[in-house]
């Protein structure tokens, strides 16, 4: 009876593994996967929006006045060891009534149309016309520009450090191709130079391919560029030592020269530092004829440079960060500009993400940027995203282990 | 015994880790509806792969997927940690197949894709020969057992649910879907045995 129950068994154990491998063996398109997380991606975006414009109102009517600009506050409560102090400049007040929260709301979901590719392909999906994808992208090209010239109150210490995109950088591609780079697997570790470890992030988004790419060469660097290692006083008391204690990676981007930027920080700082993150995009590539167009009405603000091997003119993209003491604070201050700072989870962990970011002359910009800032294993990350979701960020900030 | 015993308790908490993942998930998404997509990206091969056993047909195993997802989505708010969340999806997923085939074009026999776009498994093309013959005959005589009985595999081996999961969807005891599934599986290895034997058991 036992050995017949053990041979049951055994049977029963084949056929729910030939099941197993049955079911294995089921194909999907991938296309069809990428197109309706896209769609419910859409979807839930305008959900939740829908939903902030119901909170907005609730709290409008239920407290009869405004909030006040209380949002950056919540952060000084901080997370763990490393306080996260948010200021605002320029004179920030939010008053909000229902009639701005609806404004608002219209205005994100145009700028999400206008911007979010993905929205912006199921929008055109509707309308009955496409879009054509790559499926592959070159590594991109970064070149290390010498520290830049900034805006700070006499006697005041600060760093900066840019970074140059080579947006036609297809040039490139094949020398960069012939030097073998190797991509790593994803959600994997890797150990840099400096002693950090960089999480590989398991998930991209749509059309956004790795970009940590080591290529040795003088003339041109590509990412993994710790800032820390190129740290030098500038302007007046010497900085709070950090170096190899930051690092900004850039750990992903499409073929239209959207970024995405993984910053590490690691906060046994002995006093306050601030951080301005920043990026500044040209007018995009232009042809000759069109530039010429354009000179002809009024001149354009950025001098197009010719770029070899192309008839079309080479835009930049600059992304960097702006270091300087905190005079008030301790620990790591990341300084944003106007606007609101949601909350919201990166896993179980508390976070907090805002949409815009400085120019390159100190200005801020409320453009499509999204950064997220959380802690885990004890470092601070700040993931910033250009024209991304949310969802997208906090999914890859997600996949980082 | 004791290292049974412990590799059962190490299970249960693994188990239940992962149910908490969920609920967790699904809690975040219901505060934020965005962060469904991580949910999605859990359970969509399991969904797929479910429906497609079920319904044989890419477009419609697309379409319903599609809908599921959808509809999970939005009604969310009515996810309760109660049940699992597996659970509660492929709820959704079942009372979809099941609308499918009251259409009157519903019922399409199960059918092999075009393996040019497999986006799963590890298998060489060459094990893949080897494979297919006795996986096509497992799903042709999957085909010819009672509907109660392809969906509690379907939900047990495509759709990757426990026991206690399945009871959940089907609203029977755990006891009585345990014994089901065992009686199924050796209904299917004598089909599959006289397969094997070259000899034709009557249907």
């Amino acid at each position: 009876m036992c050995q017949n129950d053990e041979m049951l068994d055994i049977e029963r154990q084949s056929v729910g593994k030939d099941l197993w491998a049955l079911a294995d063996a089921i194909p999907y398109r991938k296309t069809f996967r990428t197109e309706l997380r896209r769609r419910l991606m859409a979807q839930a975006w305008a959900l939740d929006a829908e939903k902030e414009v119901r909170t907005l109102g609730i709290t409008s009517q239920d407290k009869g006045e405004a909030r006040s600009p209380s949002w950056f506050q919540r952060l000084a409560s901080g997370v763990g060891r490393i306080r996260q102090i948010f200021q605002v400049r320029g004179g920030l007040t939010m008053k909000k009534g229902f009639a701005l929260a609806a404004i608002a709301v219209l205005i994100i979901a145009v700028s999400t149309v206008a911007f979010v590719p993905s929205v912006r392909a199921q929008v055109a999906a509707w309308l009955g016309f496409g879009f054509e994808q790559q499926e592959t992208l070159p590594p991109l090209l970064v070149k290390v520009l010498a520290r830049a010239p900034w805006d700070t109150p006499e006697g005041t210490s600060f760093e900066m450090f840019t970074i140059e995109i080579i947006q036609d950088r297809w040039v490139f591609v094949k020398g960069a191709e012939m030097n073998g780079f190797s991509i790593p697997d994803p959600g994997t570790q890797i150990h840099c130079p400096n002693g950090n470890i960089l999480p590989v992030p398991a998930y991209l988004p749509e059309g956004y391919r790795w970009q940590g790419v080591a290529l040795q060469s003088q003339r041109i660097k590509l990412v993994f560029l710790p800032l820390g290692s190129q740290s030098g006083a500038g302007g007046g008391s010497p900085l709070p030592p950090y170096d190899s204690d930051i690092v900004n990676y850039l750990i992903g981007g499409n073929r239209a020269n959207q970024l995405l930027l993984l910053a590490q920080f690691k906060g046994d700082l002995d006093s306050g530092l601030l951080f301005q993150a920043y990026h500044v995009v040209s007018p995009a590539k232009q042809s000759p004829t069109s530039v010429e167009d354009a000179t002809s009405n009024s001149p354009p603000e950025i001098v197009p440079t010719p770029t070899p091997g192309t008839s079309f003119y080479a835009a930049k993209t600059q992304v960097g960060l702006v270091i300087q003491p905190a005079e008030e604070q301790e620990g790591l201050v990341f300084l944003v500009g106007p606007g609101e700072l949601h909350e919201t989870t990166v896993g179980e962990t508390s976070a907090w993400w805002y949409q815009g970011t400085w120019n390159a002359v100190g200005e801020w910009v409320g453009d499509g940027t999204i950064s997220l800032i959380w802690e885990q294993g004890g470092l601070t990350y700040q993931l910033t995203g250009q024209e991304l979701t949310l969802g997208e960020l906090v999914c890859v900030a997600e996949s980082l282990r | 015994m004791d290292t049974l015993v412990l590799l059962r308790g190490k299970q249960e908490r693994m188990a239940s880790s992962l149910a908490d993942q969920d609920a967790r998930l699904a809690a975040a998404a219901q505060r934020q509806r965005v962060k469904f997509v991580a949910l999605y990206d859990k359970y969509f091969s399991r969904v797929y792969r479910y429906i497609a056993q079920r319904v044989g047909v890419q477009q419609d195993a697309e379409d319903l997927t599609s809908l599921v997802f959808v509809e999970a989505m939005e009604s969310l708010d009515n996810y309760r940690e109660r049940g699992s969340f597996a659970g509660w999806l492929f709820s959704i997923a079942r009372h979809k197949v099941v609308d499918h085939y009251r259409r009157p074009d519903g019922e399409i026999p199960w059918e092999m894709a075009d393996g040019d776009e497999l986006a799963s498994t590890a298998r060489t093309p060459e094990s893949w020969a080897i494979h297919n013959e006795r996986l096509h005959h497992l799903a042709q005589k999957l085909q010819t057992l009672a509907p109660e009985k392809q969906e509690v595999l379907a939900q047990r081996f495509f759709a990757g649910l426990k026991y206690g999961e399945i009871a959940s969807v089907l609203g029977k005891s755990e006891g009585a879907i345990k014994m089901m599934v065992y009686r199924t599986l050796d209904e299917l290895q004598e089909r599959m045995l006289a397969v094997e034997e070259g000899r034709n058991v009557s249907e």
